[in-house]
This record gives structure tokens, sequence and C-alpha cells, in this order.
């Protein structure tokens, strides 16, 4: 639909802007067919309505005829055709009817312009359809122009957004607490596990500032940067925390967004084990399985624990990393049942050639 | 003063077990890993004080204390959690917010032993419980004592409630259970488009509605699925009808 009748107002807009066309006409029609300005009005305007919409219709060949791409020729071929074409119709709409306008004005009989002058009217019309047809392109390109706008910011906010959740990965302010007050406890009278604990909390913060530094690591430091993310929670966990980790040695060297698995693993100990009495198992598997990876993150989930919406941002957010690490190559797949809860990431297996 | 601990992380356990060394009056009684531990604990201990947790597995700190009565003093822990410090400011308990000093410690519980926990004097659990909850949520299971055990019963399986003086009678899945509470308190909590105040001693579970049936000139009543009939009051039924 053409964009003019969109909304009322512009439909409006557009009809007023037709106006000097009707003035053109009604001088036309008084200078060269001699007629008095009732009855020269009493034409043009159902004419220049006529017209108006002829117009309107110019849009559809403009937008299916974009400016740059076609060919000029082509361009000024069709356009030209359709100018005939709705030109005539045009002129023999004023044959038709004017007989009909002008009679219901006065008695006298009034020639027949549109058959007197046809050629007149008919070089007129041509001329104002491929005006039209010429605003319509100036429309076109100037809502072009603000929708690429549009979409250049949107890219923009798009990549701030990841920037800023990459870096809420990195440093997790809620672990940091968690961690400080483990080694605040441990620090009293099992002073050897504070001091590891502290030598293994900067570890992974500084393996985690650098993965996200990076554009990519490979599966082996991803691994190791979960696992010391592991470490740490263990503490406070004691033994409701288990860990077994089942790694296929092809998959080691394997390249990756950095920060892939450590949000699933702080997912499956926030979400799963944490709400879990007795606590349970996480399970880290990475197999080959032809030309791709699977890695799975496993846990068991309470099934009456509240369901919260963190989880599903921060798998949006990795889903998203993949998308744009392996265009569209990657998968990730959740798998939830009442009491477990499975993420499966399936990577393109690189094939020899660099990746 | 006789104390339990209750923290379902061992080393916050440690913390407050090293603080309360040099404390000559205090004895720990009893520590407990989860909520359910806990109700079980102060019902055979009869502690003068507990350090709750508030983040814990299954039955959180305020659902703990919602179930104890009567209630002992409490002094609550917690990590950065803003709608339950919420509840805090608003009520005025004191809390420990970890890591906490050894000072901190101490001022709280001297607090406790000067006057007493304001929770068991001016607040009730259902309050706090009211106001950390997240905003706009609902209540999504209601915890009940029995005996020395407690019932979890997911708002999904409740019939109706039915207003018993002290008491509510919860009737879920052919079962009866009596939760010290009043009918007003809970109406609050639960889910309006799910959970209509059909009387005023009636809570019904929308999904478990027949039929409503018109049996005087102008007295309703609902007739539920498993047969059980209940009436409902003019404005209940406006309820009623608005949101059918």
């Amino acid at each position: 639909m053409p964009p003019i009748l969109a909304r009322p107002q512009r439909l409006l807009f557009y009809l007023g802007a037709w106006l000097p066309v009707a003035g053109l006409l009604t001088t036309l029609l008084m200078g060269i067919a001699h007629f008095e300005v009732r009855a020269a009005l009493s034409l043009a305007l159902p004419q220049t309505l006529l017209f108006a919409f002829l117009g309107l219709m110019a849009w559809y060949p403009a937008r299916a005829l974009p400016y740059p791409q076609t060919a000029l020729w082509t361009l000024l071929g069709s356009h030209l055709l359709a100018a005939v074409v709705s030109s005539s119709l045009w002129v023999a709409c004023g044959r038709l009817w004017a007989p009909r306008f002008l009679s219901s004005i006065e008695e006298g009989l009034h020639p027949n312009p549109f058959d007197n002058h046809q050629t007149l009217f008919f070089t007129v019309g041509v001329l104002l359809y491929l005006l039209a047809v010429t605003l319509h392109y100036l429309f076109l390109s100037v809502e072009q122009t603000s929708q690429a706008k549009r979409r250049a910011l949107e890219m923009q906010i798009g990549a701030r957004d990841a920037e800023l959740k990459l870096l809420r990965a990195q440093v997790n302010p809620h672990f940091l607490f968690n961690s400080l007050n483990a080694i605040h406890a441990l620090v009293g009278n099992q002073p050897e596990q504070a001091r590891a604990m502290c030598l293994k909390l900067g570890e992974f913060l500084r393996s985690s500032l650098q993965a996200g530094n990076s554009g990519n690591t490979d599966l082996q430091e991803e691994i190791s940067l979960a696992l010391a993310y592991l470490e740490v929670e263990k503490v406070r966990f004691g033994s409701r925390l288990q860990v077994r980790v089942d790694l296929e040695e092809a998959c080691e060297k394997v390249r990756v967004p950095p920060l892939l698995l450590q949000p699933l693993v702080e997912n499956a100990v926030l979400h799963g084990i944490s709400h879990c009495l007795d606590g349970g198992e996480i399970r880290l598997r990475c197999r080959r399985q032809g030309e791709m990876l699977h890695l799975q993150v496993s846990n068991p989930r309470d099934p009456e624990a509240p369901r919260s919406r963190g989880q599903g941002l921060g798998l949006e957010n990795v889903r998203r990393r993949l998308d744009s690490f392996f265009q569209g190559q990657a998968e990730l797949q959740v798998k939830p049942t009442p009491k477990a809860f499975e993420v499966a990431l399936l990577l393109p297996f690189p094939t020899g050639r660099t990746s | 003063m006789r104390v339990i601990l209750v923290d379902d992380e061992a080393p916050a356990r440690t913390i407050l077990r090293e603080y309360l060394q040099g404390e000559k009056e205090i004895r720990i009684v009893a520590e407990c890993e989860n909520g359910f531990e806990a109700v079980k604990a102060v019902a055979e201990h009869r502690p003068d004080l507990l350090f709750l947790d508030v983040q814990m597995p299954k039955l959180n700190g305020f659902e703990v204390l919602e179930l104890l009565d009567p209630q002992p003093a409490v002094v609550f822990t917690t990590a950065y959690d803003q709608y339950a410090l919420k509840a805090f400011e608003v009520h005025a308990i004191d809390y420990l917010l970890k890591p906490f000093s050894r000072e901190r410690f101490q001022e709280a519980l001297r607090k406790v032993q000067e006057k007493g926990s304001p929770v068991t004097k001016r607040t009730s659990a259902r309050d706090l419980l009211e106001t950390a909850r997240v905003p706009d949520s609902f209540l999504d299971r209601i915890l009940v004592k029995a005996g020395s055990s407690i019932h979890v019963l997911p708002v999904d399986r409740l019939d109706y409630l039915e207003a018993k003086d002290d008491y509510v009678a919860i009737h879920a899945e052919g079962e009866v259970h009596l939760k010290k509470e009043t009918l007003g308190a809970l109406a609050k909590q639960l889910n309006p488009r799910r959970f209509v105040r059909i009387h005023r001693s009636y809570i019904l579970h929308l999904d478990c509605l027949a039929e409503v049936q018109l049996y005087a000139k102008d007295s309703r009543l609902v007739i539920l699925v498993d047969g059980t009939k209940l009436p409902v009051s003019r404005s209940g039924y406006a309820r009623l009808k608005e949101l059918l």
C-alpha cells in the first residue's frame, strides 16, 4: 500500500499538493478552451482528482523498480509506458464525462476540450505522471536513509549490550561475595585452605579477564576456567557439589568463543545444585560425533524450585555469541526434565583447514 | 542462652561458631543445614536465639520463621539480596550481611540479649515474607507444619481455603491441612486471577470450579469439580463474574 495512504493526514496533504495542478488545468481550460472560471473549475477538479489517483498508483512501479539497481533504460522505458497508458486513460475519461460536468453548470454548449485539444492534455498528462513518479522515488529514498540509520543504531546497541553481558560474565558480583565470604570463614582455623582459595579465585579472575579480552580461546582453556570456578564454589557447598569431567582428547584444541562454558556451569550451580537439599553432581562431557563436537553440561535440579529468568538470559547470550562466532553453524540445545537440566552445545569440528 | 545455627554453607556456620566461642553465656545446641532440619531442631531444643540464613535450598529463612511456633529470637544472615534487605529495612529487623566482622556480630548479639529480637515482638513472619517477595510475584506454594514434618503445597494443587477461627483449613487433593494464619493474609499473597475470595470465609481455586448455581433469591453457591458446594457472597460473586 502506498505509504501515503497509511495515515489520513498524509492523504489530505497529498491531495492538497495536487491543488496547484488543478489550478494549472483551470488556467489551461480558461486560456486555451476559453472557459469561464466556474466551468473550468467544474471540469478541472474532478480531472485532477482522477490524476491524483493515477499518480498514487505510480508508487507501485516506482517501488518495483528501485532506482540505482534498475538499468536506466528499463526505468525510463517502463515509466514512459506507464505514463502513456495513464495519460491516455485520463484523457479518455475526460472526454467521456466532460459533457456531464459542463452541462451541469451552464446551459450553453461548450466544446469538449478533451476532444479538441487531445494532444495538449495528453502531453500534460504524461509530464504530470512522470513528475509523480519522480516524487515517489524521492520519498522512497528518504525512507531508505532513515531505515538504514535506524538499523545502524540498533546494531550499535546490540553490540554494546553484548559487550556489557560479556563483562558481567567475567566478574559476577554475587560470585565474588560468596567467595570472599568463604575465604573469610576459612581464615580463622583453616588458613592454608583460605590461602589456596585466594589463589584459586585470583586464577579464575585472571583467566576470566584474559578470556574476555581475546576473541577466542580453546576448549581446554574453557574447561579449566569452568573447573576453577567450580573449585571456588565447592568450598561453600562442600560435599553438596560434585563435579565430573569426561573429555575426549580430540576436543581439547577446538577454538571457541571465550566464556562459553563458565556461564553454563554457573547456571548449573545457581539454578540447579543450590536448590537441591542434598546437592548433586555437575557433569561436563565432550566428545566428537562425526563432523560435530558435542559438549554437554548437565545437573540435577529441584522440580519445586522457582524458575528464574536469569537462566534464560544467560543462555540467550551464549546462543548469540555462538551464532556470531560459528556463523550459524553451531547449535545450543536445552533439555530440561523435571529433575534435571542439560545444555548441549553442538560445534562444528575443525576439519584441518584454518578456521 | 541457647542458640541454633542455621545455614546451608559450612563455612558460614564455622564463622558463627568461631565468633560465639568467646561468649560465655551462650551455648550452641544444634546446627542445621536446611530449613527442614531447623524446624525440627527448634521444636526439639526450644532455643532462645536462632541465627538464620535467608538463602537456603527449598525452604528459605523467611519460610522457616513462618513455620516456627513459638518463635525464638532471630538474627538473619544474608549474602546480598535486595528484596530481603528491603524487608529488613522496612520492619527494622537486625541482620548480618555476609561477610561480617566480629564487632558487627557482637553488636547484633547484644541487641538481642538486651531486648529480644523485634521479629517476635512486632512483626510477623508473614509480613516479612510479604515485604521480601519479589514484586509482581505471587505465592507459588504454601508451607504447612504437621507435627514434626513440613508439607510443601504447590498452589496448583489447592482446591479451596476455608477460614476456621485462628486457622485456615487448606483443602488440597482431598486432604485438609491446617495453617495458623488469617484468610485475609493469604488472600493478599495469592494470585487474585486464580484464587478468588468468594466469601468471607472461603477462597476458591478457579481451576476447581465446575459451576455456579443460584439456589435462593439472591444466594449463590459454587460447585467444585469434586462435588463440594461452597457459599458465595454478593461481593464474592461480583469478583467471580469479573474473572469468568
